[in-house]
């Protein structure tokens, strides 16, 4: 295999297409990830089917609508991402002080895996609200958040449960969302192009 | 350059107040910079400051270098008080620079010479290298991609114990704000840990940056996807089915835990049948996707195939192949044979007469697809096959031991022909036929053999080369056949086959015997063979030495003959070594030799000899033997034995015939001329005593007596005559003559003189006017003896001598004569002192004075020839007479 080594970075228009592809199958993996760790926890705390959560989300963020530009879909996926993780990283905090950390299991990797892989895939997603021309948001917004979570060792459970149902949730709607993206970005910057030039035709 | 020394003196105007007190107290001296790290190859300087005295100038100052002091040439004065020095930096050795003042013999000096020295430790290394070749691997770990990433690179550039190069890993995850991963190491590969994820398509940047005290450098950063760095585990579970439907094809499943949406695998498939070694890979463009089962197709039937399974990143360019997996065998269904059975025969004689005993062997055939139970044979006489065209076939198991199967033997007459055919089956279905000739004796030669046939091994095998042969006819195909020790095999060639390896098994140090038959559409050609070794050893046994036949300098060995299954190669020959213990001489003949003839060696003296037998590929030495060559050649003690009697016998023949021609003269040295008292005169003077009855009879044989003659036999002969002169008193009395000169020495005594013979007197007679002369002739004691009749001892007679010769010189010298007596005493040693045994002096005188003449008594001839006619002296004398030695004498004398 012929290493290639470069310093250089590859032009805009390709680190767009390659980031939303990146980004895409980053939240394909999670998703998959995700679901694991929900059959993981499922499994762990012996829940059945009919135990369901609530239709109701944690995060405080609309699903990005077909009707919104690009910038403002990534930058929705973006801040209920990051509402996610601030979720999951509570959960697991909370998890290992209620239930004791330390542990090495499949479910705790799983649950560090997702954790890590929703922070790669909120970097993708910054890094495409940025190409957009969105802005960056630097802090996830905890206003109007249970981030607390219940004291009661059932409720907290299923919190934590629910918490996961909104990773996996978010997690499907970003990858909705990244597919849509690339023809989108493509249309955009020829837009853009062609108004730019436009522009400087007339000056 | 000026700002450098601006710099230098700003350092050294710094240097008083940054100088810690206890230096300023302990030291007068101060180097600066202090613990400098040096490049190799660069030139450094140093500044020797005198700090806190006026004692010591920079003149005083000195450098050294590792003990060496610093040629003054590179000394820079900078004022009185601080000295430069400039060193090149070639060794990469720590040393010491140090600055020292001279000795001085002030007190200052005296009682500090301590604080009067300092010094600082040169560091020298290199500045690092880039390192080069950077690579990394992130390997599965169960379902997932290890976060371990693990990386290698090559080291630029050298390095010193005191200045090492560490190598810092940097890796990464782009896009991301974080700090790179990081590990730092000595070595050139190192591992670091990429958080509790393996970032999939996330794109990583790796590099390595070597640093140490003299800089750092980055390597080429490395940036890919992640995907890029992933090696995979091979796929597991990877199992081949075998369906009876499908004689030539494999499916072949398999599993991989690595979920696909982690990552996209390709995979690349290779088989090879059992027991080969090239792998047959299938081609990766059918198998690029992403595929859990594949089918292999155009396999043989009944074969096992080995296969295995590897997969990488199906991503293009991305990730390493991984290993491959476990082997994993399967054996394709059976099919009809789809070849002939090989068919083959062995010739030997039969036990009749004119008869040859024909062995059908057969193996199975080559695409046998299956396990071949049985063959079918049928042999056929060609006259016979137009009158009962479909002979019955013969159905023979297959042999379960061995790959040949022995078919049948028939006894074939040899001007007869047959033709055989077989066919093999399997558990699906038969073979077709395979058909083979067995010409008539006679027919075998009209057939041509190949030419120019060449056997050699090559790289562990056989090889064989041929020319075609020289024949009209067309050769269909070849059997190559090798035969070694009792195994038999064969394997049949194209016809446009010029040169073939024997593929068949082959042990080393076995000589097989190799033939290559030309087939003419299944008729047997005439044979070429050649014997051959695959591979060549000492041999297993050395030859046996014995001595034949030894000689005085030569010696003549045998040795035995190596058999065929110790000699593990060609005997390329002999070398004879031998040796009498000092010096080893060798001696190579060739293989064809079993005995040789040592030439040279020393008589009686032991050898030990052993022969060596080699090969191309080593030798073995015999055990010593030894033998002993003869002291003396064969026929040369004969030779000395006949030499020495021949020189012997030569000498005796030499001297006889000396004797025989040379007589005269020795005659006359030994027995010199005596005057025959037969001759003399000199009548008988003393007639008072008889004489001899035979005295006559002496003549000139008188001499003889004389010598042979003793005291005793001297006085029996005067006894005897006393008696017998009695007898013949009468007739001596009147016929002999005394001497009549009493004068004589020799006739001194009173005894009676004799004359010798009867002619004496005659030709006294006759010369009665010459002088007369005495002699004393003794009797021999033999002779005499014989002529008396009795056995008393005979007197001396002393007649008086009528001979008209002058007197001896020792009569009338006697002085003269008796020193020849002496001389000759000494020349006759073993002759007895026999006068020496009378009693009284005068006895003795008279003995001595008889002695003289008995020097010069003729003896020898004339007494033997005397000898035989003493019986018979009187009447044989008178023709003895002129034989008488000293007849000449006479005639000699008669003119004086």
């Amino acid at each position: 295999m012929a290493a290639r080594r470069t310093r250089g970075m590859t032009g805009g228009s390709d680190l767009s297409r390659a980031t939303v592809a990146r980004a895409t199958a980053i939240a394909e993996l999670l998703r998959y990830e995700c679901s694991i760790l929900l059959e993981l926890y499922r499994k762990k705390e012996s829940f059945t089917a009919d135990v369901t959560v609530t239709e109701s989300r944690l995060v405080s963020v609309p699903p990005p609508s077909s009707q919104l530009e690009t910038r403002d879909k990534l930058w929705c996926l973006h801040s209920a991402l990051l509402q996610c993780r601030s979720f999951l990283e509570r959960a697991i905090t909370k998890e290992e002080e209620q239930l004791g950390g330390g542990k090495k299991g499949d479910y705790e990797t799983q649950r560090k895996m997702v954790k890590e892989r929703l922070s790669l895939l909120l970097i993708n997603t910054g890094e495409l609200l940025k190409t957009a021309g969105g802005v960056m948001i630097l802090t996830p917004s905890s206003e109007g958040l249970e981030l607390d979570g219940p004291t009661i060792l059932f409720e907290l459970k299923l919190w934590v449960y629910r918490i996961f149902e909104e990773v996996d949730y978010w997690t499907k709607t970003a990858i909705t969302t990244l597919q849509a993206l690339p023809s989108v970005i493509a249309k955009e910057r020829a837009r853009t192009t062609r108004v730019r030039s436009t522009r400087s035709a007339r000056r | 350059m000026v700002c450098a020394r601006v710099l230098q003196l700003l350092a050294l105007a710094c240097l008083g107040s940054a100088l810690p007190a206890r230096v300023e107290a302990d030291y007068y001296l101060m180097v600066v910079p202090q613990s400098p790290v040096l490049e190799m190859g660069t030139n450094f300087t140093a500044t020797c400051v005198i700090i806190n005295t006026s004692e010591v100038t920079a003149d005083d100052l000195y450098w050294t270098l590792a003990g060496t002091t610093v040629p003054k040439e590179q000394y820079t004065k900078i004022n009185g008080s601080a000295l430069n020095v400039t060193v090149p930096i070639t060794s990469e050795k720590t040393e010491w620079l140090m600055c020292k003042c001279k000795k001085k013999t002030t007190l200052f000096f005296i009682h500090n010479e301590g604080k009067l020295i300092h010094g600082i430790d040169l560091k020298k290394g290199y500045v690092p290298g880039k390192p080069e070749n950077l690579s990394c691997e992130a390997v599965q770990q169960k379902q997932y991609i290890s976060t371990t990433f693990s990386c290698e690179w090559q080291t630029v550039g050298s390095q010193t114990a005191t200045v090492p190069t560490s190598y810092t890993l940097y890796t990464a995850v782009l896009p991301g704000s974080g700090q790179p991963y990081s590990v730092t190491t000595q070595k050139n590969r190192t591992q670091v840990k990429l958080g509790d994820t393996f970032p999939h398509y996330m794109t990583l940047e790796v590099w390595v940056e070597a640093h140490n005290k003299l800089g750092k450098i980055e390597s080429e950063h490395l940036k890919e996807d992640s995907g890029w760095f992933v090696k995979t585990d091979p796929p597991s579970d990877v199992k081949v089915f075998s369906e009876k439907s499908f004689p030539t094809s494999l499916l072949i499943n398999w599993t991989h835990l690595i979920p696909t949406i982690r990552l996209k695998l390709t995979y690349r498939i290779r088989y090879r049948q059992n027991g080969t070694q090239n792998w047959t890979p299938v081609p990766l463009g059918d198998t690029a996707s992403d595929i859990k089962s594949f089918r292999l197709q155009d396999l043989q039937p009944y074969q096992v195939y080995e296969i295995q399974v590897s997969c990488k990143n199906a991503k293009e360019g991305h990730g390493y192949w991984s290993d491959w997996s476990t082997i994993v065998t399967k054996r394709t269904p059976e099919a009809r044979p789809t070849s002939k059975p090989d068919l083959w025969r062995v010739i030997a004689e039969g036990d009749g007469k004119n008869e040859r005993r024909v062995q059908f062997i057969c193996k199975d055939p080559v695409l046998a697809n299956g396990r071949i139970v049985s063959f079918d044979i049928k042999i056929q006489d060609p006259k016979d096959k137009v009158k009962n065209g479909s002979l019955e076939w013969k159905n023979i198991p297959r042999s379960s031991q061995g790959k040949i199967t022995d078919l049948k033997q028939i006894d074939l007459a040899d001007q007869k022909s047959v033709r055989v055919y077989i066919n093999a089956t399997n558990s699906v279905g038969k073979s077709d036929e395979a058909s083979l000739f067995i010409l008539a004796k006679a027919r075998e030669s009209e057939l041509a053999p190949v030419e120019e046939l060449k056997v050699f091994p090559h790289r562990g095998q056989l090889w064989l080369e041929w020319k075609p042969p020289n024949s009209t006819k067309l050769v269909s195909e070849y059997v190559v056949e090798w035969v070694g020790g009792a195994q038999i095999d064969w394997q049949k060639e194209k016809r446009n086959t010029t040169h073939t390896a024997i593929k068949g098994h082959l042990d080393k140090f076995v000589c097989y015997n190799v033939s290559v038959y030309p087939i003419y559409s299944g008729w047997i050609g005439k044979p070429a063979r050649k014997e051959a070794y695959l591979e060549q050893g000492a041999p297993l046994e050395a030859p046996i030495v014995r001595l034949h036949k030894a000689g005085r300098n030569q010696a003549t060995l045998n040795w035995t003959e190596i058999s065929q299954g110790s000699r593990r190669g060609f005997i390329t020959n002999y070398t004879i070594f031998y040796t009498s213990g000092t010096e080893v001489h060798n001696i190579t003949v060739p293989a064809n030799t079993a005995s040789y003839t040592l030439t040279s060696l020393s008589g009686n003296t032991k050898y030990d000899t052993w022969v060596k037998a080699s090969t191309i590929g080593g030798s073995k030495i015999s055990f010593n033997h030894s033998f002993t060559t003869l002291r003396y050649a064969p026929g040369e003690m004969e030779f000395i034995v006949v030499g020495v009697s021949l020189g012997f016998l030569f000498i005796v023949v030499m001297t006889m015939l000396l004797c025989v021609y040379k007589k005269d003269v020795i005659k006359e040295n030994f027995w010199p001329q005596i005057p025959d008292p037969g001759e003399s005169t000199i009548g008988n003077w003393s007639p008072d005593y008889p004489l001899k009855a035979d005295t006559p009879r002496e003549n000139g044989l008188s001499g003889i007596s004389v010598l042979d003659m003793d005291v005793c036999d001297g006085k029996c002969v005067f006894e005897e005559d006393k008696a017998s002169l009695s007898l013949k008193k009468g007739k001596y009395l009147s016929e002999e003559h005394s001497s009549g000169i009493g004068g004589s020495s020799c006739m001194s005594s009173p005894r009676q003189s004799v004359s010798d013979s009867d002619e004496g007197g005659d030709m006294a007679d006759t010369t009665a006017s010459t002088v007369q002369y005495s002699s004393v002739v003794p009797a021999p004691p033999s002779g005499y003896k014989g002529q008396t009749p009795n056995s008393q001892p005979q007197q001396a007679l002393f007649s008086r001598s009528e001979s008209t010769q002058p007197l001896l010189d020792c009569e009338e010298n006697p002085d003269v004569l008796q020193q020849e007596g002496s001389r000759q005493s000494q020349r006759s040693p073993p002759r007895p002192p026999r006068f020496t045994d009378g009693a009284d002096p005068a006895g003795i005188a008279e003995q001595q004075e008889l002695l003289e003449p008995l020097d010069f008594c003729p003896l020898g001839e004339d007494s033997e020839q005397a000898t035989p006619v003493d019986g018979q002296a009187a009447d044989w004398l008178p023709a003895a007479a002129p034989l008488s030695s000293y007849m000449p004498q006479l005639g000699g004398y008669r003119p004086q």
